[in-house]
């Protein structure tokens, strides 16, 4: 028989990461992001949810399957967490009116680029009221020859991809622009991330469109580079080659792709039912 | 269109009415039974009036949050029978509710954020809040027999509120995760909100694995408790992450 001891030391864990996060995500979630995104933490908080699946089961007196089911679901919950955070592509996708699919879009890493599934195009920017909200933007967008409509919590779904509505930009948006580092030329999308020899990655944190200029962030140091001009970040040289302002009004849209998601929530779920089946189970006699 | 708040006023009354006549069962279901009505029925009104269910700004949280409290106390004596948890609520929920109106005070109803059009915002709210009824009850439970030893201290009855507690807080977790899938693109991000709600559930967690007896049973509630007020106030007090009203 598991010692109650030990079960309650692997009951206490979840309660003392998630504090620990808790606790660090008031000062900015992106820490405790990047440490529960790696693979060697899921890959601990599965092991850790195995552990306890196997303790629970040997702890029973008799059948219960709800107890079961309860520490199952965090096992898929966090295997499907862990292959989506391998195998998606989810990122963000600038969109001018009246211009082309641009074919590609920022990760959500903001570093690197992904082929869009499908050519998408911004065809128009409206309005739409609804009682006892205040109105909300929407965006008309072309795919595969037909219009949808797109605003908050009615996103299009396309090619395995969910494809939603997140802020309207207006004309002199950056759109994208060249950097050469050091002998290696760049094309990049605002708030892109590009790797320098020299500590953690550059990207761009404003613009000024009628200075023709981009505001360029390195650890604490944020700098202006107008087109042509070279800036120094330790020993790498940077030199502004040209920068695309958008002539029209246009919208950032999340692109997020969805093939990977089932097992978290089927996971989830499985931890309410388990919950549901324990809470209505009677005492044993 | 504005909904008056005689009928919230008029759920207060009842309420403390029922706390005083706490001693004689029949007049306190009656008397509870009208405050919870009540408050059910300015929801509806409030509803009716905006189009939208009430649960966006800080007065209709910390009135929803006194209706889940009575409700959860209100159920729990009428099956335990015992007067003094039921007090305890009582008394609870009362300061709630005296605090969304008087010194929050009452707010007309808005045109809300039109990224709450969703049909997960109300299943969402309601399930959280929920939740946080139950982990209220179990705190005032377990303090009410930590002080009156004489009082017939079944741990059956903490733990059903725990289960109870975990299963609607968790629906509201995993339900506010789709939502803000389908409407950021992310399903969890480690916003403040999220993490101390995630905290309070695996608090909660940890107190069905351990067992405890009356003393660490009324400590651990005061914890959760705790956590839970953080999560619901003290966040959108310090205007942390996206998450606040």
């Amino acid at each position: 028989m598991t010692s109650s001891k030990a079960i309650a030391i692997v009951g206490l864990l979840p309660a003392l990461l998630s504090g620990v996060a808790a606790v660090a995500s008031l000062f900015g979630p992106e820490s405790v992001q990047a440490a529960t995104g790696s693979g060697v933490f899921l890959a601990g908080a599965i092991l850790a949810s195995i552990l306890a699946l196997i303790m629970a089961v040997r702890a029973l007196p008799r059948r219960n399957p709800g107890l079961v089911l309860l520490h199952f679901g965090p096992v898929v919950l966090l295997a499907g967490v862990l292959v989506a955070g391998q195998q998606s592509k989810s990122g963000y996708l600038f969109l001018e009116l009246g211009a082309a699919s641009p074919g590609f879009f920022l990760r959500d890493d903001l570093r690197q680029i992904a082929e869009l599934p499908v050519p998408v195009q911004l065809q128009g920017i409206e309005q739409q009221q609804q009682r006892g909200f205040r109105p909300a933007p929407v965006v008309r967008l072309a795919v595969d020859g037909r219009t949808h409509r797109v605003t908050y919590n009615q996103p299009l779904v396309t090619a395995g991809r969910r494809i939603l509505l997140g802020q309207l930009t207006e004309p002199g948006f950056l759109a994208e622009y060249e950097l050469l580092v050091d002998s290696t030329e760049y094309l990049l999308l605002h708030n892109q991330q590009v790797a320098i020899p020299q500590g953690p990655p550059l990207h761009s944190f404003g613009y000024d469109q009628e200075g023709q200029k981009i505001g360029l962030a390195h650890c604490r140091e944020r700098f202006w580079l107008g087109i042509g001009d070279t800036a120094t970040v330790g020993s790498t040289r940077l030199v502004l080659r040209s920068a695309r302002f958008a002539a029209n009004p246009g919208a950032i849209l999340v692109v997020n792709d969805t093939r990977y998601r089932p097992p978290i929530f089927a996971g989830a779920g499985l931890v309410l039912l388990g919950l549901l089946l324990q809470l209505f189970r009677r005492p044993q006699q | 269109m504005n909904s008056s708040p005689v009928l919230l006023y008029l759920a207060l009354a009842a309420h403390i009415a029922a706390a005083i006549l706490a001693s004689r069962r029949g007049p306190t279901i009656v008397l509870s039974g009208l405050g919870i009505t009540l408050q059910v029925l300015f929801t509806v009104l409030r509803t009716l009036a905006a189009c939208v269910l009430p649960f966006a700004s800080r007065f209709e949280a910390m009135a929803l949050f006194s209706l889940a409290i009575f409700g959860t106390g209100f159920l729990l004596y009428l099956v335990t029978g015992q007067r003094w948890p039921k007090f305890g609520t009582d008394i609870l929920g009362i300061t709630i509710l005296a605090a969304a109106l008087l010194p929050v005070g009452f707010h007309p109803g808005t045109a809300l954020n039109p990224i709450l059009a969703s049909p997960w915002f109300s299943v969402h709210i309601l399930a959280a809040f929920a939740g946080y009824g139950c982990f209220a009850a179990g705190l005032v439970w377990s303090t009410v027999h930590l002080f009156d030893r004489r009082l017939d201290f079944n741990p059956a009855v903490p733990s059903k509120l725990a289960l109870a507690g975990l299963l609607l807080l968790g629906a509201g977790i995993i339900t506010g995760a789709a939502w803000a899938d389908s409407s950021w693109g992310r399903y969890w991000s480690w916003d403040p909100k999220e993490s101390w709600a995630l905290f309070t559930w695996a608090l909660m967690l940890g107190f069905v694995h351990i067992r405890p007896g009356r003393k660490l049973a009324a400590t651990w509630h005061v914890l959760v408790f705790l956590a839970m007020l953080f999560t619901f106030i003290g966040i959108n007090l310090l205007k942390w992450g996206l998450h606040r009203y």
